[in-house]
């Protein structure tokens, strides 16, 4: 009672009236006025604080234990929302002045708590984006107290990338779907975070009445993978000199800059340097890949004759092609446009595509590429007479590091990183790829590639 | 031989691959020389005469780009090559406006590449 006595003090706009027994709807009805904001009942040890609006009476408090209850929801579920978690109301009743709870709570009291006190960072907003509420662990991950959020937008501690990042974003939540995106967020005191956020609509009846959103702070997680990326990438490049050493002397031998060299020798010498050649095919992938994870696979666009770059692919594979015996055709769409691409970037593609097509292709097959454009793309089709992608596999073809079974029993030294690059180039390049396969028949990759608008990114 | 060898100026730090093209690059008639950076460029270019450089990027002390740059300050019109295991596709680009995008990868070159190349570049046959 001297509690609620002091609570009336501090907030005049709170009338505290005293009735005995259960309160029924009429008594609330009658006793708060329509004009009134707010008022408190007592009922025993029954305190309904209700925030009245000219709609809605909206939610009680039972002191003792210490919980919030929507008692007679009659107006619109937002205004019930933003009475609910209305930081004027609730900071009233802090945990620590609460009387120790002897029984369990009931289901809503305890949902309460436990999105309260959950150590994932909860925040609740409006169909607007409006925040309605925000947990503790919200609270520690932006440095933003609960009233200072209250009634904001979470751009108060975001609003970092583009409007063009954000409207899509909407877009999506908008049409019901649950989303999740990576995004650099900025605390209260200033510094930058990686986040990864998590929101879903709220539904009812099929209309959004709230957004809740997650976050976790991954900067560390981002940081290492960054660390693991940039390792990769500098192991691999100084793994490049001593390997030029190694070819260049082979070469050296072979050439007899030694003298001449037996047959044998000669067998020998021949072996190491292919063997360093498979290392350097191997390095200069996985310097790629890291490129690509750490955003400096940087695209410069020029002016390419694509011919050019299939011609020289196909010419360092000439000795896999006669080795095997392959039929290779390749066409060539007669006045294909300079292409406005990045000619590093296509070449990894075609090299890619075409070193598959021949690597899994069996003696005697066939392979084929063709480039041919229309209005807005040009299309690079590889396809190959080869041992073909087992179905149950090929959800997995473009994952880092996965080799199908029977690539693996037909090859025993792929790295499992070419198709994942192409992927992703592709991907960066606005394009697309697709495939066909048939076990044991063959493969179709299908490139498509946008003719301009390859935009330079650095 | 009747004319005057032409001077090509490696400037590399690996010892093991510098000699291994000097010594590939010599057996065609042309005179070399070795600088371990950019740095000991300048010196050999202070009392030589040379006609082609060939130069990595990564050095200690004064690296390739540094050593292009500052040529370029000095007005010193050379021409050069780039061969080197390139860090980053952007470095290309930090290349043409040093200039020239004359660049061999050095991992996927062979000496005989890299060796017609040049002479390709001073017109010898």
């Amino acid at each position: 009672m001297q509690e609620l006595e002091a609570l009336t003090q501090k907030n005049p706009h709170v009338i505290i009236s005293i009735q005995e027994g259960i309160p029924t709807r009429e008594q609330i009805e009658t006793v708060v006025s329509p004009t009134d904001s707010r008022s408190v009942l007592i009922s025993g040890s029954q305190v309904f604080v209700d925030h009245v609006s000219e709609l809605c009476l909206s939610l009680g408090v039972r002191l003792d234990r210490l919980s919030f209850e929507a008692l007679y929801p009659t107006g619109k579920m937002t205004k019930d929302l933003y009475a609910m978690f209305d930081p004027n109301i609730y900071p009233l009743f802090p945990a620590s002045e609460s009387r120790a709870m002897k029984e369990l709570p009931e289901l809503g009291e305890l949902f309460y708590m436990v999105v309260k006190q959950t150590n994932n960072h909860v925040v609740i907003t409006d169909p607007n984006g409006v925040i309605l509420f925000v947990n503790e662990a919200a609270e520690q991950i932006t440095g933003y107290r609960f009233k200072e959020m209250y009634h904001q937008t979470p751009r108060l501690w975001g609003g970092l990338m583009s409007p063009a990042f954000y409207k899509a974003l909407w877009n999506l939540l908008s049409s019901g779907e649950k989303i999740v995106y990576e995004v650099l967020n900025r605390r209260k005191d200033g510094r930058l975070y990686v986040a990864l956020v998590r929101i879903a609509p709220i539904l009812r009846e099929d209309e959004v009445i709230a957004y809740v959103a997650t976050e976790e702070d991954i900067t560390e997680f981002r940081r290492l993978d960054k660390a693991k990326t940039e390792f990769i990438y500098l192991a691999s490049h100084q793994l490049l000199t001593p390997l030029s050493a190694i070819s260049w002397n082979a070469e050296m031998l072979l050439d007899g800059d030694a003298g001449a060299l037996s047959p044998q020798q000669q067998k020998y010498v021949v072996e190491i340097q292919q063997g360093n050649q498979r290392m350097v095919a191997l390095i200069n992938a996985l310097l790629n890949v890291a490129r690509l994870e750490m955003g400096t696979l940087s695209i410069s666009p020029e002016p390419v004759q694509l011919e050019a770059i299939l011609h020289s692919v196909l010419h360092e594979l000439e000795s896999s092609i006669q080795e095997n015996q392959l039929q290779v055709k390749h066409v060539c769409a007669k006045d294909v446009p300079a292409v406005h691409a990045d000619p590093h970037l296509l070449r990894i593609i075609f090299q890619n595509l075409l070193s598959n097509a021949v690597k899994y292709t069996s003696s005697g097959g066939q392979v084929e590429c063709a480039i041919t454009f229309d209005e807005e793309n040009f299309h690079i089709t590889v396809s190959d007479s080869g041992i073909g992608i087992p179905k149950a596999q090929q959800g997995k073809l473009f994952q880092k590091l996965f080799r199908a079974d029977n690539a693996m029993r037909k090859d025993t030294h792929g790295t499992g990183l070419g198709l994942y690059l192409v992927k992703a180039i592709v991907d960066r390049l606005g394009g697309t790829i697709r495939f066909k396969s048939e076990e044991n028949q063959g493969t179709t990759f299908h490139v498509s590639l946008p003719l301009l608008g390859i935009e330079k990114k650095i | 031989m009747t004319q005057v060898q032409k001077t090509i100026l490696i400037v590399e730090d690996e010892r093991v691959l510098a000699q291994a093209l000097q010594m590939k690059i010599m057996k065609e008639g042309f005179t070399v020389e070795i600088a371990g950076n950019g740095e000991e460029a300048f010196v050999v270019l202070l009392s030589k005469s040379i006609d082609f450089i060939v130069t990595d990027l990564l050095m200690p002390v004064m690296d390739g780009f540094t050593f292009l740059e500052q040529m370029q300050e000095k007005k010193m019109k050379i021409p050069f090559m780039v061969l080197s295991n390139l860090g980053q596709l952007s470095d290309l680009e930090r290349l043409k406006q040093l200039g020239g995008d004359d660049y061999l990868s050095k991992s996927a070159s062979s000496l005989s590449d890299i060796v017609a190349h040049i002479k390709q570049r001073l017109n010898v046959e």
